[in-house]
């Protein structure tokens, strides 16, 4: 009865030092009762597991709207400032559609 | 739905380092404004999202983090990094959103009492194949998702964004011995939710 009372109480003290989960330092009676306490182990393997696995976890990507939004907002108060040389080069003006000839006078005719 | 402005064609051009396009943003050049966002994008969102599991509100609040940034970026004297300066920018308006919400960012006492009643109680380390089996990125995701808001923010703060106690404490306004404490309970129930059968997965998938 003792021994379950001094087990249950380690257990409540490793508990509280995994505050510190990445950086534990195992005092030998934390090291002594993981050696004897199958539950510890366990838990203490599927905490360091969440921390592995967590670590590997990617950064999501913002969709690509969000730097428009954020740019758009920029230049609508003035704080940036586009380059002219990276903006794409003003589309040339249109040349004027060819005169209509053969086509034209046929239907001209046509009409006529 | 929001409607998607078009993808900027322009290509951002190299900089030397961070450094140069911190300076020339400073002079109002958009490309090292757009330079600056490449970098930093990742981290900023997922702080965002992670904090507030919600894509359209992460979205905004990275935007919010961005701007006041760039707004600031005149009185930046490189006294402390940049990265620093932006995510812990970041935190606060994500902080401050959740505030506005009137999400608790820390539980109280009451708000923990769930935690003993969400299920039969287990022993601690009770052996568990599905913890294993479940700890696959979606399921870890959808678990830190599924956190209360009030563990879920010290959890990312600290196990996630690596900030430590105290400052978590200053930022939140809480005892180290309180970020200490949640961030253990929310570890416990991260633990717990990657155990428990997941009835509404199927559902989701």
């Amino acid at each position: 009865m003792a021994s379950e009372k001094s087990t249950r109480m380690n257990c409540e003290a490793l508990q509280a030092s995994l505050e510190t989960l990445g950086d534990w330092r195992w005092s030998p009676a934390a090291q002594q009762h993981l050696s004897e306490c199958a539950a510890c182990r366990i838990l203490v393997h599927d905490l360091e597991l969440l921390a592995h696995k967590l670590r590997q976890l990617n950064a999501p990507e913002p969709s690509p709207a969000l730097w428009e939004r954020i740019r758009f907002q920029l230049e609508l108060e003035g704080i940036i400032h586009p380059l002219p040389q990276a903006e794409p080069v003003a589309a040339a003006p249109l040349p004027a559609p060819p005169k209509p000839r053969g086509n034209s006078s046929r239907t001209s005719r046509s009409r006529a | 739905m929001r409607q998607q402005p078009a993808v900027s064609k322009r290509i951002a051009p190299d900089f030397e380092d961070e450094a140069q396009a911190i300076a020339l943003a400073q002079h109002g050049r958009a490309d090292a404004f757009e330079h600056l966002y490449q970098l930093h994008k990742r981290r900023v969102y997922s702080l965002c999202l992670r904090m507030t599991g919600n894509t359209a509100e992460a979205e905004d609040l990275a935007q919010e983090a961005f701007l006041q940034l760039f707004r600031k970026i005149g009185t930046f004297r490189g006294e402390s990094a940049f990265s620093t300066w932006l995510h812990r920018l970041a935190v606060n308006v994500v902080l401050m959103h959740l505030r506005r919400k009137g999400l608790p960012e820390v539980s109280l006492e009451e708000t923990l009492q769930p935690l003993q009643e969400d299920g039969p109680k287990r022993d601690i380390g009770e052996r568990d194949k599905n913890l294993v089996g479940s700890l696959d990125r979606v399921n870890l995701e959808r678990a830190i998702e599924s956190l209360p808001p009030g563990y879920r923010t010290i959890f990312v703060l600290h196990d996630m964004e690596g900030y430590e106690h105290n400052e978590i404490a200053g930022m939140m306004g809480c005892s180290i011995g309180n970020s200490k404490s949640q961030l253990h309970k929310a570890r416990m129930k991260l633990r717990d939710l990657l155990r428990a059968p997941h009835p509404h997965r199927g559902a989701r998938e």
